[in-house]
This record gives structure tokens, C-alpha cells and sequence, in this order.
């Protein structure tokens, strides 16, 4: 046991500050300290994609040979700690770390040799199309219908809480291609282009006020059938591999830390009772302590699954436990925050989250993101897996380990 | 980085762990528990044939050299079988200030100790305070050579067994390389006159004692540590026992969610095992990731502390509260989850709430944690956030 850095990696620490330090603009930086969700301002993604792309380091998860890298798990994190620090925008997951791996573990050569360098070089921009009106937690009841018709399938259907369709030209997505009785039997996995006839992306306002999930509908569309991936009906075992990649590499600690420091940093200047700072009010310091110690076990889990991956296989349920500790923890703070905001949560100020804005805004500038962090944030234990099945999967985990 | 165990580190864990299947069984417990001794002296012997009571004493001293990572395994293995021998006392506590101090029959104590042939207990929580914070009201007052003992010690551990005490007292006059209100710790034995005991079992199935010095009169050679290194020697011996009792803990609270697990699988209500009712699985799943979560920062505090990093109080800190938070409410979730028995004296799980609950009261509360945890991340710095945030 120990907890020492190897020397590599206190030495890919510093290649990474350098490589941020040069390749983060102010606007990049403004985005990232600006987000509210997962997401950061879209245009600032994505010159930070292609920056990543230059150097090379777009995609962490992704094998050496598809342009991806090969950290270790230690020195993904690492990469993620100063990132956070430097305060990068968030790149777009959905092409990079939800459907690059499916590609390469399920694509043709073909696919392969098309889409990947598309995906690192942001000249595609993916959304997911997995979940519908009547199918949530339970996905497998899905219902948008692909109809074989000659050499295509023509779908009809819609698509919700499609994140950033208003900005993606593609959308992989899950239809079904088969009645069965096992309703995950008879289900495939398209890549579809948004721009075909018959499809109509319809932005849904968040309680921020904010557009970042769509719904889509799809009326007669005819996809080619090379646009399948994998074999056909073979879409819930892709899509399950996928979820079990979406859970690895992500570090709940570090997005947490920046949280916290955020905290920390207004709750210096904002006053509880009788003019003191809530950091010196002690009813409110045993509060942020507790939520800390929480964090730093969570660091030290997340650290213990990291090295462990390698020889032990899938996260599985500990990689459900990440999430949920990760989300709600992630909520705790969030509410925190709020808190300390105070009245200044009260006025809407949206223009002022954009990375473009340099003008006054009302109240003090950090934590002008709060409460619709906080808003946005009540998803959390929603998207992905909420909370009450990532439970089902640890349950059954424990209940499994005693043979029963 | 790694969490692995070392291969000797992953054999003590199992042959603690067998040895402790084979002969400590809940049933073998409660007998000993309730048998006329306080605990087992033959197991206690086989102990240290084992080799075990020489885990946490240096090579020169005729030990093992244990770091923190085997007193952290030591440990997990005595809460997992609600162990009531005095490893903690005599091994930690007692022998934890016998080892870090020099002098004529320090070693003969610790070879004693080692051998299993002698018990020990720390005679330093006062009814005014029960970890090294609080300021000591136990007197030394100097006196011709001697010092006389006076105060009240509250609810030693092991006390009853005891061959000999470590005594905590405050000088109340200047002596010889002394200043009034320096710390000092006496070597005392169990026929000094002027200790006595009031000795009384304690929930958690152990003996211990309230004493009290009445004007006991200590040769000043039994004076064995004094002034700030009094003080960093009871805080050393307080960090041991702070990891050793969160790692109890993660030890216990793996069996609560195994039994608890087992349990629900095999009970059946409404013509189903409970385990299908999906109100049960969320509570054995938020119990198993509270098991989880407080089993890292264990982790992490022991290589801390083995490798003296200057952190290390915070994470024992940190480890402690997070341990006695969730050990509470694996615990109550353990109790509630098997129903009726489980609030008997029959089950063990029940005691296992009791130890915990202990545990997490016996030197120093959840909240002096919390504060020292808080404190210790603030201090370095005096500063609790980083400047890059002003956007």
C-alpha cells in the first residue's frame, strides 16, 4: 500500500500544466468557470476539443492506434485534476467517451476508418438517442421502430433528453428491429444523419432557462443499413457495454474539489449572522467539513477502483456506487452553495454565464453560476442510471457475494 | 499508488483471520464475556506465541516492526469477531508509551508485554475529557524525591487486569527538570498505594475502572516522560488508537452487511424472501457503499501514518468520523433489516452497535474529529480555498 505518485506521473503532471497553460484562451477558461452542467458552452468545447486533438490527447480513453493514449488510469486522473484546476471547459463526451469505444470494439473496418478521426477532430458532433417518452430507467422497452425496406431501415419513433442534438449532425441511437419476447433481444444500434429528411430536433428549455436537451422525432426516415452497428438486434449488448465505459473513466473527486474550493472561496466573503463570514461560523464549518471528509472518501474509493481496474476486469457495481456517492454528494454542495449565494440567487442573469460577457453583473462574480448549477444538477441522479437503480445494482451485487 | 497488501501483509490478514474463525466464534465470545475473568488468558497467550502482541513494538525491542498498515489489519480482523482482549489497552495504549520512552525496566516491560505476561492500561481520560485535548486535573506534586499522585481517572480500559498503569498527571509546583503545569506520565503499579479502582464491566463486553489517586506517592525515576514530549507522546499513542478503532470498525461493519445480506436472502415474509422488496435492497446497498467509502479513508489514513506524512491527523481524523458515522448507521440499518432478533442479546449483530457506539465515543467524540479534522486542513495554509476562482 502507498500513495505515492511515480515519478512519470509527477512528471505528466507537469506536461500537462504546460500543454494548459498555452492552450487554454481566456474564453476557454471564462467557459470553463462558467459551466453549469457537464456541459460547458458549446463553441468553447470544441476549440478545446481541437487543441486536445493537436496535441494528441483528445481522446485518453480511446487504444494508442485509434489516436487515443495510453495513460494509466492514475495519469487520466491526473489529467482531469488539471483540467479542472486550469479551469478548461468540458470537452464533449458523447462522440469521444460514449461512441468512440463502441466503434472500436463493434465497427466494421470501414466505420473505423471514417468516423473515429472525425469524432477526435470534432468535424462530427454526436448526440445519443437512447431513451424515449415511455422508455427511462427502463430502456429496454424502447419502442422507435426501425423497419427493414430493401437495403434501409425506414424509422419512426422519438428521441428525449437527447443532450446537444441542436448542435450534433449525428445521433447514434438504439431502435427496434424486431418484436420479441425478451424485449432486449430485438434491439439495434444506428448512426443516423441528423440531416436526413423527417427528422425534427425540438430543444427543450431546462428550469435554467437554458437549451441543452432535445427531443427528436423521426417521421419515415431511411437510414442505410451500413449504418448499423454490430450485428442486427445485437444494439442492447452494445449499448451495455457503452454503459459500463461511461462509468469508467470519469473522476467524480476532481469536478467535487472545484466545488469546494468554490465554496470556500464565497463563503470568505458572504456573512452569516451579525456580520461574520460563514467560514468562521462554526455551525456552518461542521457542515462543509463533513461534506469534505465525504469527498475525501470518495477520492480514496474512486482512487482504489482506479488501480485495481486493470487486474480485477469491469467497475460494475462500483462504478454504480461512484456515481451515486459522486452525484449526491455533487447536489449536497450545490445546495451549499445556494446558500451561501443568498439573495443574490434571486436575479436572472443568464448573459452573464456566457464566455463572451466581460461586463458588471449583479453580486459577487464568483458563484454567479450557482443557482443554475444547482437547477441543472437535480439531473444528476437522473441521467445515466438514477440513483434508485444504480442501488438495484449494488444490492445485487452484495446480495450475489453471499451466494444467494 | 496502490492499495494492494504486501504477501506478508496478505498472510497476517488470513492467519489472524482463521485463527480467529476457529476459535472466536460469537458463542466462544459470549462465554468468555460472561466467565468469571475478563477475557481469555489462554487465547491471549496463544496470541503471543502467534507472534501477534509483538506487531506494533520496533525490532530492538523484540517486536516486529509493525507499521501501520499491520496494525490496521490487526485491528479490522478484532472488530470483524468483536474481539474483547486488550490488544487496544495493552498493546497500544500502555505499551504505546512504554515504547517510545527510555529507561532502566522499560524493556524487561515491554519483553513482558510481548510475551503476553503482563497487562497494561493508559490512565489518562479524566471526567472532564476522555482523548489527549483536554488538560489533565490529575496532580504531581513533588514532594522529597517522590511525587504524590492525586485526581480521578475516568473509565479505564482494562484497568481491572492491569499489572501496571501509565498515569497522566499535571505538575502543580516546579521540580527537578520540571515547570508547574507540564504533562507528566508515571509508570505506576497495580499494588501502589494509594490507586484504587472501582472496576465495572462495560456494554461492550471488556472490564474497566474508574481510578482514582489519592495522594499515591511515586518514586521520581518512575517519571518516564515529561513537558512537550509528554504531549507528543500521548498524541502518537492517540493517532495508533485512531486508526485502530476506525479500522475496527470497517471490519465490523463488513460483517453487518454480509449477515445483514445473508439474512434477507433467507427470511421469508409475504410468501417471498424480504431481499426481493426493493425498500431492503436500497438500504443494503447504501450500507454497503457507507462500509466502502469509510474503508478508503482507513486506507489512506494508515499509509499516511506509516509514512509520518504531515497530513497524516487529518486523515486519521477524517478516517475516524467518517468510520463512527457510517459504523452507526450500518449498524441501526443491521438491526432494522433483521427485525425483532436482532434487538436480542442472543444475536451478535446488536453488539456490534454497541462496540461501534463505543467506539465512537470512548476518546474523543465524532465532533472533536470533525474539528480537528477541519482545523488541520485550514491550518497549513490559513487559507481554506484557492485564489483561481474570482472569474
Amino acid at each position: 500500500m502507498n500513495l505515492e505518485l511515480t515519478t512519470e506521473d509527477v512528471a505528466f503532471r507537469k506536461e500537462v500544466q504546460a500543454f494548459l497553460t498555452s492552450a487554454l484562451t481566456p474564453h476557454m477558461r471564462r467557459a470553463g468557470l462558467r459551466t453549469t452542467s457537464i456541459f460547458s458552452e458549446f463553441e468553447a468545447s470544441m476549440s478545446f476539443q481541437r487543441a486536445l486533438h493537436d496535441r494528441g490527447w483528445a481522446a485518453p480513453e480511446w487504444p494508442l492506434e485509434y489516436g487515443g493514449t495510453d495513460w494509466s488510469q492514475m495519469q487520466k486522473a491526473i489529467f482531469q485534476e488539471e483540467c479542472q484546476r486550469a479551469n478548461s471547459p468540458a470537452t464533449s463526451s458523447i462522440g469521444i467517451q460514449m461512441l468512440g469505444p463502441m466503434i472500436i470494439r463493434y465497427g466494421t473496418t470501414e466505420q473505423k476508418r471514417v468516423l473515429l478521426p472525425r469524432i477526435l477532430s470534432t468535424a462530427d458532433v454526436w448526440c445519443q438517442g437512447y431513451s424515449e417518452p415511455e422508455a427511462g430507467s427502463d430502456l429496454a422497452s424502447l419502442q422507435m421502430k426501425a423497419e427493414k425496406v430493401g437495403d434501409d431501415y425506414v424509422l419512426n419513433g422519438s428521441k428525449i433528453w437527447t443532450s446537444l442534438a441542436h448542435h450534433a449532425n449525428k445521433m447514434f441511437c438504439l431502435v427496434r428491429t424486431r418484436k420479441s419476447e425478451k424485449p432486449q433481444a430485438g434491439i439495434s444500434f444506428l448512426l443516423v444523419d441528423l440531416d436526413l429528411p423527417g427528422i425534427t430536433v425540438s430543444p427543450i428549455v431546462s428550469l435554467d432557462g437554458e437549451v441543452e436537451q432535445c427531443q427528436v422525432f423521426f417521421e419515415d426516415v431511411r437510414v442505410a443499413s451500413s449504418q448499423r452497428l454490430g450485428e442486427e438486434n445485437q444494439g442492447w449488448e452494445i449499448a451495455k457495454y457503452l454503459l459500463e465505459y461511461e462509468r469508467g473513466g470519469y473522476s467524480y473527486y476532481v469536478a467535487l474539489d472545484k466545488q469546494l474550493n468554490q465554496i470556500k472561496t464565497m463563503a470568505s466573503s458572504a456573512c452569516s449572522e451579525g456580520d461574520v463570514p460563514f467560514i468562521e461560523d462554526p455551525v456552518f464549518t461542521a457542515e462543509l467539513a463533513e461534506l469534505e471528509i465525504d469527498k475525501l472518501a470518495l477520492e480514496y474509493t474512486e482512487y482504489r477502483l482506479k488501480t485495481r481496474l486493470k487486474e480485477q476486469g469491469k467497475p460494475g457495481a462500483l462504478s454504480s456506487m461512484i456515481k451515486v456517492t459522486g452525484t449526491e454528494l455533487g447536489q449536497a454542495l450545490d445546495e451549499m452553495a445556494v446558500r451561501l449565494r443568498g439573495q443574490y440567487l434571486a436575479p436572472l442573469q443568464n448573459h452573464c454565464l456566457d464566455p463572451d460577457f466581460t461586463g458588471p453583473c449583479v453580486g459577487p462574480v464568483c458563484g454567479i453560476n450557482v443557482m443554475n448549477r444547482y437547477l441543472n444538477n437535480r439531473a444528476s441522479t437522473i441521467y445515466g442510471g438514477t440513483a434508485q437503480i444504480q442501488r438495484n445494482i449494488i444490492a445485487r451485487m452484495v446480495l450475489a457475494r453471499e451466494g444467494v | 499508488m496502490n492499495f494492494d497488501l504486501s504477501e506478508e501483509q496478505h498472510a497476517l490478514r488470513e492467519s489472524l483471520h482463521s485463527y480467529l474463525r476457529s476459535n472466536y466464534q460469537f458463542e466462544q465470545r459470549q462465554a468468555t464475556v460472561a466467565g468469571p475473568e475478563p477475557f481469555d488468558r489462554a487465547l491471549w497467550q496463544e496470541c503471543a506465541d502467534l507472534g501477534w502482541l509483538a506487531l506494533p513494538f520496533a525490532p530492538e525491542q523484540g517486536g516486529l516492526g509493525g507499521s501501520a498498515i499491520e496494525l490496521m489489519l490487526l485491528f479490522e480482523q478484532c472488530g470483524r469477531f468483536l474481539v474483547v482482549e486488550p490488544f487496544l489497552e495493552t498493546l497500544l495504549m500502555a505499551g504505546g508509551v512504554l515504547k517510545r520512552v527510555r529507561g532502566d525496566d522499560i524493556d524487561t516491560r515491554l519483553n513482558a508485554i510481548i510475551a503476553g505476561r503482563t497487562q497494561g492500561a493508559l490512565a489518562h481520560g479524566e471526567p472532564q475529557h476522555c482523548d489527549e485535548r483536554g488538560s489533565v486535573r490529575c496532580t504531581a506534586t513533588y514532594q522529597g524525591g517522590a511525587f504524590a499522585l492525586s485526581g480521578r481517572k475516568a473509565v479505564i480500559y482494562n484497568a481491572p487486569t492491569a499489572d501496571f498503569f501509565i498515569v497522566s498527571a499535571t505538575a502543580d509546583a516546579v521540580a527537578p527538570g520540571l515547570a508547574r503545569g507540564d504533562l507528566c506520565l508515571f509508570l505506576v503499579d497495580s499494588h501502589q498505594p494509594g490507586l484504587a479502582l472501582t472496576p465495572y464491566q462495560t456494554v461492550d463486553g471488556r472490564c474497566a475502572a474508574e481510578v482514582n489517586l489519592n495522594g499515591a506517592s511515586v518514586d521520581s525515576h518512575r517519571l518516564v516522560c515529561s513537558g512537550d514530549k509528554a504531549e507528543q507522546l500521548i498524541r502518537a499513542v492517540f493517532d495508533d488508537v485512531t486508526l485502530a478503532l476506525a479500522a475496527e470498525s470497517i471490519g465490523a461493519m463488513d460483517v453487518l452487511v454480509s449477515e445483514t445480506a445473508r439474512y434477507i436472502s433467507h427470511r421469508k415474509q409475504f410468501g417471498r424472501p424480504i431481499a426481493e422488496f426493493q425498500s431492503l435492497q436500497h438500504s443494503v446497498a447504501d450500507m454497503y457503499m457507507a462500509s466502502e467509502l469509510a474503508r478508503s479513508l482507513v486506507y489512506a489514513a494508515a499509509i499516511k501514518l506509516r509514512e509520518g506524512a504531515q497530513d497524516a491527523s487529518l486523515f486519521l481524523a477524517a478516517a475516524k468520523a467518517k468510520a463512527d458515522k457510517s459504523g452507526v448507521f450500518v449498524a441501526h440499518n443491521a438491526i432494522q433489516l433483521h427485525g425483532g432478533i436482532a434487538t436480542t442479546d442472543e444475536l451478535k449483530i446488536g453488539h456490534y452497535l454497541k462496540r461501534i457506539t463505543v467506539s465512537a465515543n470512548l476518546y474523543g467524540s465524532r465532533a472533536s474529529q470533525v474539528r480537528r479534522f477541519w482545523q488541520a486542513r485550514c491550518e497549513p495554509s490559513k487559507q481554506c480555498s484557492s485564489p483561481e476562482l474570482a472569474a
